[in-house]
């Protein structure tokens, strides 16, 4: 588990790499960072912390309860990272608001902003046992 | 006019005096070197949840949370928030990857610094050498950052000036901070936690209540400059993202906040560090966000003056916007979110010129208290020296203070400390490439021989290269019997390490 964690943490720096690559290359030639570049960044980002969280857990990853939020940081996070790229233009005041926002400002703010907040420091202190007993305890 | 500048020194001066008290409290129990630096460390002495989790929030926010957060915000739109919106993830991040990691060496191997960490489970002077060095680069960037930012706001508080006022600041910080170390650093941290988190709190329900909500400040802003609301906000996506990612895995790479874990009474207690420090993290960022979009809002329509500068976004919102006493509470949150920022520098920079590079080079650590309270002096006045020599010199130093932490500690301490196969080569490659990198492409990109591409940062290409670096080399060098895990975590939290007798 911890290998595949390595290798997933190998993967997503090159991946960013690329993209910084790629920002290199169009600014070498006066031209705008590529879109894939972002979508890169963006899904990099999210395994990355995925990876880091992996390699700290090891086997302990398997409880599926910590494979959920793994995934969810993985997938979720870089997930609504990428599909921020995708969030229609704001065009003016009349457009949809959701809780006050439109709607790529909700998707950052209560989306990315708050909602790990319900699901990832909630399920640490759910597993906290099973993941990272006290040294007290250990001894 | 006068009235309110009455009631904001008033304020101030009570703060001070509050912040005195528990320096001369503090000083009196600063008995030994562990005391010092560690709070009396772990079971037996240390300090609590709530204190570690005040005392970790006061130290992540400093006064960007406050001024140039919401002036960024402000000036860019939403692609500010990508600096704050990791903070429901990144708690928890720690929790897994150092906390319990970081607290067991305390107990085990009885360090004191986070280079110390380091030499210890890379069985490495060098490693420990480097880590030690980098802090100290960093810290005094960091510190001459915040003394000029300190002076800054005394000056706009007392209105002395500003050089009087950065000398000021410093000596304020330098009473307590030499007297009485962490405990005073700790204790004052849970006072100036709970000004500043309060005073967001409250000055967002005044965004709020100013703005008649946010659909309304929404609507506002998004018949004059609808790009501001777009996720990225004027920002490329790829500087938004890159702010993601420093702002997420660099938090695996603060000194400043990780060495408090080795203080932490109770081990147990860690359960609940993630969502206690993500929320207070929230209720501390609120002023970051609501500001920027408020003042973006009453000067598009015309309730405000365009700002001269963004950074005036906040004083100009709490003096034109809200009672004189909530300007008073924001003026003081201001002061304590930087003087507790200062406080954890110093103290890290002091262990590290005292204990770590003594050591380093074959000496002793020294066991009395005069060496620290001298190095807590000379760190602090050397800060004051740099950030009155030159204010474009102070901006480069803030700029490189957290990607030089991230790029050299994340890898050794994050990957390092719960991989067995991390090696000694990785470390100390990864350390240089990220001391190196940052010094030689900040340098660069400062002096004008370097201009990278929007969205590129110093700080995420040389995280992204030390990790790499650290991987690939402790792969082809693995050295590990050399090597010397400390208490490899998979090893003492398996159900089967827990029935042994």
């Amino acid at each position: 588990m911890r290998r595949t964690a390595l290798a997933l943490l190998l993967i997503s720096a090159l991946m960013m790499l690329v993209a910084f690559a790629a920002a290199f290359a169009a600014a070498s030639v006066g031209a705008a960072t590529p879109r894939w570049a972002s979508a890169l960044m963006a899904a990099a980002t999210g395994l990355c912390l995925a990876a880091f969280m992996g390699v700290a857990l090891g086997e302990r990853a398997r409880d599926v309860r910590i494979a959920a939020v793994l995934a969810f940081v993985g997938l979720g996070v870089g997930g609504a990272l990428m599909a921020l790229l995708s969030v229609p233009p704001v065009t003016g005041p009349d457009d949809a608001l959701w809780g006050g926002l439109p709607l790529g400002a909700a998707l950052v703010v209560y989306g990315i902003g708050l909602l790990p907040m319900l699901i990832v420091p909630v399920v640490y202190a759910w597993t906290f046992e099973h993941v990272a007993p006290p040294s007290q305890e250990r001894r | 006019m006068t009235e309110a500048r009455g009631v904001i020194v008033g304020v101030g001066l009570l703060y001070f005096v509050a912040i005195a008290g528990i320096g001369l409290w503090a000083t009196h129990r600063t008995r030994t070197v562990d005391d010092f630096y560690l709070a009396g460390r772990g079971a037996g002495g240390g300090i609590g949840l709530m204190a570690l989790t005040l005392a970790a929030l006061s130290a992540t926010l400093s006064g960007f949370a406050f001024i140039g957060g919401p002036g960024l915000v402000y000036s860019v739109g939403l692609g500010a928030l990508f600096i704050v919106l990791p903070a429901s993830l990144t708690h928890a991040l720690s929790g897994w990857v150092l906390a319990p990691q970081l607290r067991a060496m305390a107990d085990t191997h009885r360090v004191v610094t986070i280079p110390e960490a380091l030499g210890v489970r890379f069985a490495s002077r060098a490693v420990r050498g480097g880590a030690a060095t980098s802090l100290l680069i960093a810290v005094i960037g960091y510190m001459a950052t915040n003394v000029l930012a300190l002076g800054l706001a005394i000056d706009v508080l007392f209105g002395v000036g500003r050089t009087p006022a950065i000398w000021i600041g410093a000596l304020v910080v330098l009473a307590y901070a030499a007297g009485g170390g962490i405990i005073a650093g700790i204790y004052t941290d849970v006072l100036q936690g709970l000004w500043t988190a309060l005073a967001s709190v409250l000055v967002f329900l005044r965004v709020l209540e100013v703005g008649q909500g946010l659909g309304t400040m929404s609507r506002t802003i998004a018949a004059a400059d609808p790009e501001f609301l777009e996720p990225w906000g004027h920002l490329d996506p790829l500087a938004a993202l890159s702010f993601f990612f420093v702002f997420s895995v660099g938090v695996l790479g603060q000194p400043h906040v990780l060495h408090k874990f080795y203080m932490l009474r109770d081990p147990r207690q860690l359960r609940w560090y993630p969502l206690l420090m993500s929320g207070a993290l929230i209720l501390g960022t609120l002023l970051f966000f609501g500001v920027g979009i408020a003042v973006k809002a009453l000067v598009v329509d015309g309730s405000m003056a365009p700002l001269v500068s963004a950074d005036d976004a906040t004083p100009r919102f709490v003096l034109e916007q809200t009672p004189v006493w909530l300007a008073a509470l924001v003026f003081s949150g201001v002061v304590a979110a930087i003087m507790s920022t200062m406080n954890s520098f110093v103290n890290v920079g002091a262990a590290a010129l005292t204990h770590d590079l003594p050591q380093v080079l074959g000496r002793d650590p020294s066991t009395q208290l005069t060496p620290g309270r001298v190095a807590t002096v000379a760190i602090t006045l050397v800060a004051a020296l740099v950030a009155q020599a030159s204010s474009s010199l102070v901006a480069f130093l803030g700029i490189f203070g957290w990607g030089l932490f991230a790029s050299t500690f994340v890898a050794p301490l994050a990957i390092g400390l719960n991989w067995p196969g991390a090696s000694r080569a990785g470390a100390l490659a990864s350390i240089g490439v990220g001391l190196g990198g940052t010094l030689l492409l900040e340098t660069a990109a400062w002096a004008g021989w370097l201009t990278l591409p929007q969205g590129v940062t110093v700080s995420a290409l040389t995280l992204v290269l030390s990790i790499v670096v650290f991987l690939v080399a402790s792969k082809l060098r693995p050295e590990r019997a050399r090597a010397t895990p400390p208490r490899p975590p998979d090893d003492l939290t398996r159900p089967s390490a827990r029935r042994r007798p």
